[in-house]
């Protein structure tokens, strides 16, 4: 097994307290993982710390075999954050203006769109189920459509490890259900790695093989099959028999 | 549209950065067209360099170069005798522009139209989302001061023949009608475009049969083109919910 994210003996927090504290976890090239926990136990910091924009404590973070700090190849390991749908919705950029822009580095000395750069913009939606919306204004396009195009601008690199902070948020159930279908395909297809974060408990075991629980400065693993969620009497999740 | 451009006096900094070039051209007997490229070149590196400093408060940044450009040109004009010839730039006129400026624009215009070839998707990306751009290695610095030189050296020129009073209006009036018919970056460069060059000949050629200011007439038919396009819109979608009602009456 090759691990693409392996973290050592991570300690990190913002002030004087640590938010988390030894923490290991390795996850390998393949996997499809589910990052949750309450509010504030650290999910997106992690991720933060994976993507080296903020510095651990003490420990170690490798991608996919480099220490982070020294990894150069971005385009491999792409992240989409909690913010991503926080845009101008009067802005006039189509879909494929929005996705072209994604591909700077790949154009060549004028930066505009190549018919080969074209054809992987058409792929990448074709992978996401929007074909159609090519020329649409992108904020002519619902929430969840939206989350999807910036999937397919993600998928443009041709990463190898995709992280994504709560893309479910302030989607209806059934776009949901559609945007997990998209990330199965992906993991499944182009064995794209796939971390992510959520709220939604019942969905995360049909999808995911790992499931990291964030609880008490710690990281807990569980593999889908063990993992048991159910909602106590009071309305709070109970995890494998704690609550979260 | 650029983030840079969110703050409407923008472009206002510039003005009275070339304002003050035009004055101090006056005092020393230079040529001011080359000396306002200087200067608001300066005055645009300035206004990034606090803007990045002062992030949150970007706002501020202006107001300190607009406030001290405006005291330097009121200085400047009231040392130089005759300030006449000061009208002619805030108001612009024609009869201003010499064979020398035209052969001055022409490579510049092929500068600036060849700097938004060449960057044309990272400066598509900085608009859209400059924190985004930043992240995906676009390097957003030099897009953001290059872009800065070439807004800067635009508002000299076109100083001349608009004035540097409105040249500013110029700049926003066509991307406002623009943005209200594209539905793209592409179609928003593109209609400005065609809408700029509309606009200033058809002021021209109006200011010079009426014999009326050129600048201000060539402000006032960007502005008749604006209203139109609003009146336009607005009638289509009332006749649009007037037809929807229409259709819908018959189901009930």
């Amino acid at each position: 097994m090759n691990p693409a994210i392996e973290i050592c003996n991570l300690s990190f927090g913002y002030q004087k307290n640590l938010l988390l504290q030894e923490v290991n976890l390795t996850i390998n090239k393949g996997d499809f993982v589910a990052f949750i926990g309450p509010n504030g136990s650290g999910k997106s910091t992690l991720l933060k710390l994976i993507l080296n924009t903020l510095k651990p404590k003490k420990g170690e973070i490798k991608l996919l075999g480099v220490p982070n700090f020294r990894f150069t190849d971005w385009t491999k390991v792409r992240y989409i954050s909690q913010k991503v749908r926080e845009f101008n919705d009067s802005f006039p950029a189509t879909v494929k203006e929005l996705i072209a822009s994604n591909m700077y580095h790949q154009m060549g000395f004028l930066k505009l769109v190549t018919p080969k750069l074209s054809k992987r913009i058409d792929q990448s939606l074709e992978m996401v189920g929007l074909s159609k919306c090519r020329n649409e204004q992108i904020g002519n396009l619902s929430g969840g459509q939206q989350q999807r195009v910036f999937i397919a601008r993600t998928l443009v690199k041709e990463p190898e490890i995709i992280l994504l902070d709560e893309p479910l948020v302030g989607i209806d159930q059934k776009t949901q259900h559609e945007i997990q279908q998209i990330l199965i395909k992906l993991n499944q297809k182009l064995g794209t790695t796939i971390v992510m974060i959520s709220h939604n408990l019942e969905s995360i075991k049909g999808q995911s093989n790992k499931i990291f629980l964030f609880k008490d400065m710690d990281v807990f693993n569980y593999t889908a099959k063990e993992f048991t969620v159910h909602l106590s009497k009071k309305g709070e999740w109970v995890v494998n028999n704690s609550y979260v | 549209m650029f983030e840079i451009f969110s703050y409407s006096f923008m472009p206002r900094a510039f003005l009275v950065g070339n304002l003050v070039a035009v004055a101090l051209g006056m005092v020393l007997g230079v040529y001011p067209v080359y000396l306002a490229i200087i200067v608001s070149v300066l005055a645009a590196i300035g206004v990034e360099k606090l803007r990045v400093d002062y992030k949150d408060y970007a706002e501020l940044s202006l107001a300190v170069i607009l406030s001290s450009a405006l005291g330097l040109m009121t200085v400047l004009v009231s040392l130089s005798r005759s300030n006449s010839s000061i009208f002619s730039y805030l108001f612009g006129s024609i009869s201003l522009v010499t064979p020398e400026d035209l052969w001055v624009i022409f490579p510049i215009s092929i500068f600036i139209v060849g700097g938004v070839l060449v960057f044309y998707y990272g400066f598509f990306y900085l608009s859209f989302n400059e924190e985004e751009a930043h992240m995906a290695g676009i390097p957003v610095k030099l897009l953001n001061n290059f872009f800065m030189v070439m807004v800067a050296i635009t508002i000299s020129f076109s100083m001349r023949i608009v004035g540097g009073l409105l040249v500013a209006s110029m700049l926003i009036l066509l991307v406002a009608t623009a943005l209200r018919i594209a539905k793209s970056f592409r179609d928003t460069i593109i209609y400005s475009i065609i809408l700029g060059i509309f606009s200033v000949n058809s002021g021209l050629f109006i200011s010079f049969y009426v014999d009326l200011a050129s600048g201000g007439t060539i402000i006032l038919s960007n502005i008749i083109i604006f209203i139109l396009v609003v009146l336009y819109q607005f009638l289509r979608d009332k006749i649009r919910t007037k037809r929807f009602h229409y259709l819908t009456s018959f189901r009930r």
